[in-house]
């Protein structure tokens, strides 16, 4: 029998409160004498290097840095061990990965290297796990756009020079574009493309771009950027739990995670067809708000599908061939954020313009707001109760409408009739929990996510999460082909 | 003593009493001497940060601050945490506002985009810390009423100093709303003018915290800074222990130090 959803998030709330005392209140109370701590703080580590373009306290002459030991000081990291288990057998599928134990260990790594206005900087990971199919090759194979569906076991995914001055800061290079000034969901945050491998637990894989951030008043910034090379998302493997169920013979409709009926190819953009082009202008504190607007025209990050008669198997013969192609926008975004007393408002909106009618052009939007408990958190002992939620929808101006193109985007977007919401409970700076929930209200999709995680810092950079979560809703709905994915997760990870 | 004497001996210890107090300053009037003689223009502290629960575990921390002042009495803040590893590069700006609620923004590097702060939130503590959002944002005078309560001497790292025991009290309702405490008890040396303690009483007038600083130096001309701070917060039983390692005043700061684009850019951990 399948236990509730609520009545599991209960359970493991359970399991946590039980598993933390002997963490945070079992133990002595050791009262420090000032003294003894301010002699401790007196036998600290020297001063570091004075921060670059800062005028020099006099002081005894310091070692002066190579270049090796300001690569030693500026190398940075994590190393994550993370293990996942699923309660029940994977969904009915050809050749599934029936397995519903996996674990993985992944090592982040950032440096820097910086001469006068300059700084070449240089991040990725190196990761490996037991799920199939999902990991291969390295960033040296296909280095400028990455066409392998599977996560790469070691990945540059930041490499990048940056010129900056006061006024303005150039970027050349492969770093995250970010965009938007909502909190869960992001409408305009459409230059991120992301490896899907595991959905709920995704990486970002950047992009190449060169950019120029230009402070044009105070708080005022005016961004132009050049994308010259399309990056496709990651998405798992056909064998993976994630796809969902699919039996022999059945016909589901092509979304982001199911390519629908098979005798499909991938139509990646070459030569022009790449590039991006995006520009924004952005307004911080402006009579407390936070304001942005945006234009982006290349490619889009969600496919379409295009039908193609090709010779079929005996002479003369055709077969339909289904082709999932990436067709330019242009993409036209606004949003703001401001508070008022313990609220944050914040809102998005982007209109999505589709050349040639390949895809529907539409505006997705969303509105919602932060809610900060102070004094009701204190009477729970509680430091601090955050509350997020937010509404997200799109409203279709214009279907497809092009030749041979049989299936828009729709079922890949995300925001369509969805509530989206966050809870982050902190006892302490050592313990926190959070809940996430989100619902797509749609009649049709209707499907639900409910994540419970609890974190517990065990030393300084040492961070252990443990999380439980929960998924329901029509098969094919994105949270319900998922509906055989609860699962519990532990991870350990140690940052320096 | 005829009663003509009497009222001669009165009349005269009236006016001397009244020109005694004329001549002490008034609580408002110590905290303008106190803002004017310590202000700088520019301010640059990089500081180590030990944070000690009621169990006795410590977390030590890195931090960077730096301060602007862009207007008279107007400033811009920013706190960047240097280590360690799992809160490396989170960084908190604010930007002060006269006649409105300042402004402030949380970056958390996990999230790579920089969230605006709501007032209230203001009243919870800082990345674990004992010194809440509040606390780190600049003093504004108009904001609050000082009463002198007393004179007194004033032990501390082994010398009695002469005190100025002044009382800040919100002097406004909105003020009284959002504020997380009820009053601050300040204990200011006479002579330099340094706030050697402070006590917090939060919203019940319960005492909260105790803020202690320690080895006050001249940093330039008459401008004096602690270089240890001990932040008690009877609350919790927990501590936030301050010791500066360099600090730099009225050096060149940019104003783009300020922006999102200086912590997006990665320029804060530079």
């Amino acid at each position: 029998m399948r236990m509730n959803p609520f009545l599991k998030s209960l359970a493991l709330l359970l399991a946590i409160y039980l598993l933390c005392p002997p963490f945070t209140w079992g133990q002595t109370d050791y009262r420090f004498q000032e003294d003894d701590l301010l002699k401790e703080m007196d036998k600290a580590a020297p001063a570091p290097p004075e921060q670059k373009g800062q005028e020099k306290v006099p002081q005894a002459p310091a070692k002066q840095p190579t270049v090796l030991s300001k690569l030693v000081d500026d190398f940075h990291g994590s190393l994550r061990l993370r293990g996942v288990h699923y309660w029940q057998n994977p969904p009915e599928r050809e050749g599934a990965d029936t397995r519903n134990d996996f674990g993985s260990a992944l090592f982040k790594f950032s440096d820097k290297i910086s001469y006068k206005n300059f700084a070449l900087n240089v991040g990725g990971w190196v990761e490996y796990g037991n799920e199939e199919n999902t990991y291969s090759g390295t960033s040296f194979n296909e280095f400028w756009q990455d066409m392998d569906r599977r996560r790469r076991i070691l990945d540059v995914s930041d490499l990048y020079l940056n010129y900056s001055r006061d006024s303005f800061n150039f970027l050349v290079g492969k770093k995250t574009l970010t965009n938007g000034m909502s909190t869960l969901y992001l409408p305009s945050d459409r230059m991120r493309p992301q490896d899907l491998n595991d959905p709920m637990d995704v990486k970002d894989l950047n992009i190449w771009q060169a950019r120029m951030d230009y402070d044009v008043a105070e708080a005022t910034t005016l961004t132009a950027a050049f994308l010259p090379v399309y990056q496709p998302q990651k998405t798992p493997s056909e064998t993976s739990r994630w796809m969902g169920e699919k039996k022999q013979g059945d016909s589901t409709e092509f979304d982001l995670y199911d390519a629908g009926n098979a005798n499909m190819r991938e139509d990646i953009p070459q030569g022009d067809a790449n590039f991006g082009y995006f520009a924004r202008f952005k307004k911080k504190g402006f009579h407390g708000w936070d304001l942005f607007a945006s234009f982006y025209h290349g490619p889009n990050p969600f496919y379409v599908i295009r039908e193609e008669q090709v010779p079929g198997p005996t002479p003369g013969s055709t077969q339909p061939q289904r082709i999932k192609e990436v067709v330019t926008v242009d993409d036209y975004a606004a949003g703001f954020s401001t508070t008022y007393e313990s609220w944050e408002f914040h809102g998005e909106v982007v209109y999505n313009f589709s050349y040639d009618r390949k895809d529907d052009d539409y505006f997705n939007y969303v509105g919602g707001f932060t809610y900060t408990f102070d004094d009701f958190a204190k009477k729970l002992w509680l430091e601090k109760i955050e509350f997020t939620a937010e509404y997200a929808n799109e409203i279709i101006t214009r279907v497809q409408n092009a030749a041979n193109f049989v299936s828009s985007s729709k079922k890949s977007r995300l925001g369509r009739n969805d509530i989206l919401s966050r809870i982050n409970f902190e006892y302490n700076n050592k313990l926190s929990f959070q809940f996430v929930c989100n619902f797509l209200v749609d009649q049709i999709d209707y499907g639900r996510f409910q994540r419970l995680e609890a974190k517990y810092k065990l030393r300084d950079g040492l961070i252990s999460k443990l999380a439980g979560e929960f998924f329901g809703g029509q098969n094919d709905s994105t949270y319900g082909r998922w509906q055989k994915n609860d699962r519990i997760i532990l991870e350990f990870e140690y940052s320096f | 003593m005829t009663k003509k004497t009497i009222i001669w001996v009165i009349g005269i210890l009236f006016l001397f009493s009244a020109s005694v107090v004329s001549a002490q300053m008034t609580g408002r009037q110590v905290m303008e001497k106190q803002k004017e003689r310590h202000k700088v223009k520019t301010e640059i502290g990089n500081e180590d940060m030990m944070l000690v629960d009621k169990s006795g575990s410590k977390e030590n921390r890195q931090v960077v601050r730096y301060a602007k002042e862009v207007g008279k009495d107007l400033h811009r803040y920013l706190v960047v945490f240097l280590s360690p590893g799992d809160i490396r590069g989170t960084a908190l700006r604010t930007w002060e506002k006269k006649g409105g609620d300042n402004d402030q923004w949380l970056y958390l590097p996990a999230k790579k985009t920089e969230q605006r702060i709501a007032k209230a939130g203001k009243k919870n503590y800082f990345m674990g810390t004992d010194f809440t959002y509040e606390d780190m944002e600049p003093e504004d005078l108009d904001n609050f009423n000082y009463n002198i309560l007393r004179s007194e001497q004033f032990n501390h790292e082994g010398k009695a100093y002469d005190c100025y025991v002044i009382e800040a009290l919100p002097a406004n309702d909105k003020k009284k709303q959002e504020t997380g405490y009820a009053k601050r008890i300040m204990w200011i040396e006479k002579v330099n003018l340094t706030t050697l303690k402070t006590d917090f009483y939060d919203r019940r007038e319960k005492h909260q915290k105790t803020q202690l600083n320690y080895k006050y130096e001249t940093v330039s001309g008459s401008v004096m800074r602690p270089k240890q701070t001990i932040m008690n917060n009877l609350e919790k039983s927990h501590k936030t222990v301050t010791s500066t390692k360099s600090r730099q005043v009225n050096t060149n700061v940019s104003d783009s130090t300020f922006t999102d684009t200086f912590i997006l850019s990665g320029k804060h951990l530079e």
